[in-house]
């Protein structure tokens, strides 16, 4: 499904991501752990077409496209789903507007017709059971106002509702208590299937307990320097960063 | 001769062919108001960019273009088809027209008002001797504030009259439409007058156009009073669409009484150089008043608000909000002044001025000044200029949004406030899709 090589990127001439290669497929879950300012988000948001980033070197295929080529937009509709580390709070704008001009403007893109708003309502109020969120949240301005669970809590709606190919979830899990880390987890449980593919970012072994990854990865330095199963979260999780960046480290001198 | 001495001279001879035309009536105390007015303006004359409330406009556009005289524009013959875009199409007590300041019996209707309500033509309530007019017309503007009222007053025939008396209702807006005909070669210039009486617990809605000829560089030179009463509730909304080679020059005054609630919108399109004054005084205690604005200038418009809010009494609320969304090489101004007068404990003032630019060449100037000279108040201002929220715009694609779409409603989220606060459905629905259209004009151009 998605197949990244050699992945350059830099941010104001400053090289962020050097030399990235990652290939998930269809059915998988991969998680990304990684310490402070490895740049976890920087990968999550240059897949997902932030402009701010520059792509310098490499190459991004996703479903045989080249999807360096396509606007962030295009992306979205092709079902690239990023669910962001910090959800922006839009004033103004209520969250059932935002999503119905994004699932109205995704099947615009596929020449579906649109939703009018009572067939879209009642589609979200299904979606909306996934993540066990209140009705009160669809008239609110998007996560203006949200608890840091909320804000995150509704990224997974957003999620459910859009459906998406290849979902990368950006610390989603951060900050959660653990009623709140029990919903989302068994939000994108119910969501994962042998089509899609979930990437996961996070800090945390304990949110891996509730979603288990199929590969586990640590990207240090801009770069995937360790790759392995399940057990590797749990050997971070007891051992810490030192000993990867020791050994990366010194490759590098080397 | 400079330009300004010109245009002056212009309008006084306008004023000498009007006075000949008077034949007889030109010693009616109403003559004598006119007669004092065109002194007055003969001697204030047109601001100019030197005057520190005038530094960010000037009107040297205006002063360059030829206009013909008021009084010998032939009568005009009522075209529904220039107005019928600017009609309510949702329920309205009254439909009122008026072409280059003078009631249109033909265009107008009445639907649904009080038989008590006076509602019409200036002309006819001056003729009548109607007491509104002898009360308060032309008691609350000031000519000497600057050359335009005066202007106003000079010409002063026709206009819009509404009384309310005290005690009554009405559910429905009125909808009034101030339409500058200027089908000519030479520029028109009118000089349209309202004034609102609203008495003790009366309430009442208008809902008022402005607009004009197309391709036309007419010049609208606007004057209003309104006097609400005590516990009086009065809604006024402006729709400015005139079109972008027209000039217009509003001064409006709003007096509150005791418990008074009144609110005032703003929504301002069109225009090439758009000047609007406004002064809202709480003269009464427990008085709530809004003054609400949005200005959306793009191409090469301008467009001034000066607003002046005079808490003279105590335990008085007054909000203000003045958005606006810059595009092109348009210039807008914001420039708010409140005043908390020695008397006036207890004033909760709040006031806010927020601006969008949506292109690197516009440019907004903004103001905001308070002079506070009581000790127990609350006030409140605050102005931010900024450009569209690039992570927002980010966050929105990310999930499918088309840009342009994104940036559509992005900006819209940034007056959708304003239009909340319409109580009327039928215009709030309107404006939704005006503003939608227009941002969507903006975000279709290639920048
Ligand atoms: N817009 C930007 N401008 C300048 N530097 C940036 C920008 N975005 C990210 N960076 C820098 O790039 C590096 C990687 O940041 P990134 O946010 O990708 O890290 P991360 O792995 O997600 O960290 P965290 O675990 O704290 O979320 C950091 O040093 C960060 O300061
Ligand atoms: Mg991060």
């Amino acid at each position: 499904m998605l197949e990244i090589k050699n992945l350059h990127a830099s941010v104001e001439g400053k090289e962020i991501l050097n030399g990235i290669d990652l290939t998930v497929n269809a059915g998988e879950v991969h998680a990304i752990m990684g310490p402070n300012g490895s740049g976890k988000s920087t990968l999550a948001q240059v897949l997902a077409g932030h402009e701010g980033f520059e792509v310098t070197d490499g190459s991004v295929t996703y479903e045989g496209k080249d999807m360096l080529e396509l606007s962030a937009e295009d992306r979205a509709c092709e079902g690239v789903f990023l669910a962001f580390q910090y959800p922006v709070e839009i004033p103004g704008v209520s969250n059932t507007y935002f999503l119905r001009a994004a699932v109205n403007a995704q099947r615009k893109y596929h020449g579906e017709e649109e939703y009018d708003a009572v067939d879209f309502l009642s589609l979200v109020k299904e979606k909306m059971k996934i993540v066990e969120m209140d009705e009160k949240f669809l008239n609110r301005a998007v996560n203006q106002g949200f608890s840091g669970g909320e804000k995150k809590r509704n990224e997974i709606f957003h999620m459910a509702v859009l459906n998406p190919k290849l979902s990368i979830l950006d610390e989603t899990d951060s900050g959660l208590d653990i009623d709140a880390l029990r919903i989302v987890a068994g939000g994108v449980n119910k969501l994962r299937s042998k089509d899609n593919a979930i990437v996961l970012v996070t800090h945390y072994q304990r949110l891996l307990n509730y979603i288990e990854p199929d590969f586990v990865h640590v990207l240090y330095g801009g770069k995937i320097v360790k790759s392995g199963g399940k057990e590797l979260a749990l050997e971070l999780e007891d051992q810490g960063y030192d000993n990867i960046r020791e050994a990366s480290d010194s490759a590098v001198a080397v | 001769m400079t330009e300004k001495q010109n245009l002056s001279q212009t309008f006084a001879e306008h004023f000498a062919v009007l006075e000949k035309k008077l034949n007889g009536k030109s010693s009616t105390p109403q003559h004598k108001a006119r007669q004092e007015a065109m002194n007055r303006f003969k001697e204030v004359g047109f601001p100019s960019i030197k005057d520190e409330e005038w530094k960010y406009t000037s009107l040297t556009p205006l002063l360059k273009v030829h206009f013909q005289p008021v009084a010998e524009v032939p009568a005009l013959a009522p075209v529904e088809e220039d107005i019928a875009q600017y009609r309510a199409g949702y329920p309205a007590a009254a439909e009122l027209v008026f072409l280059n300041g003078a009631f249109s019996a033909e265009l107008s209707k009445i639907f649904a008002l009080p038989d008590n309500v006076f509602a019409g033509a200036m002309a006819l309530a001056m003729e009548d001797n109607h007491p509104a007019i002898e009360r308060h017309l032309g008691k609350h503007v000031k000519l000497d504030d600057n050359g335009f009222v005066s202007l106003n007053s000079a010409f002063l025939s026709d206009g819009l009259l509404i009384d309310v008396p005290d005690n009554t209702q009405i559910e429905l807006p009125i909808h009034v439409i101030h339409y500058t005909s200027s089908p000519g070669e030479d520029a028109v210039v009118a000089h349209p007058r309202k004034l609102v009486v609203a008495g003790r617990s009366a309430s009442v809605k208008i809902i008022e156009t402005h607009a004009g000829t197309a391709g036309s560089s007419y010049f609208t030179n606007y004057v209003s009073e309104t006097v609400a009463a005590d516990n009086a509730q009065v809604e006024t909304y402006l729709l400015q669409h005139h079109n972008e080679d027209a000039f217009q020059i509003t001064n409006r005054y709003a007096v509150l009484g005791r418990d008074t609630n009144a609110k005032f919108f703003s929504f301002d399109f069109g225009g090439r150089l758009v000047r609007n004054d406004f002064t809202m005084v709480m003269n009464g205690e427990g008085g709530e008043g809004t003054l609400n604005g949005l200005f959306m200038p793009r191409g090469d418009q301008h467009i001034d608000n000066h607003t002046l809010i005079d808490h003279a009494k105590p335990h008085c609320d007054s909000h203000e909000l003045y958005k606006g969304i810059l595009d092109g090489e348009s210039h807008g101004v914001f420039s708010g002044k409140i005043i908390v007068r020695q008397d006036a404990q207890k004033t909760d003032a709040k006031q806010a001025n927020n601006n969008l630019l949506l292109s690197k060449k516009a440019l907004v100037d903004t103001k905001p000044q308070l002079e506070i000279f009581a000790d127990d108040v609350k006030c409140t201002h605050g102005a931010t200029i900024g450009r569209m929220d690039e992570l927002a715009l980010f966050y929105l694609r990310s999930r499918g949004i088309p840009a342009r779409e994104a940036n559509n409603v992005l900006s819209y989220a940034f007056a959708s406030e304003l239009v909340e606060g319409v109580s009327v459905e039928g215009l709030r629905n309107q404006l939704d899709d005006y503003i939608h259209q227009r941002l969507e004009e903006s975000f279709s151009q290639e920048k």
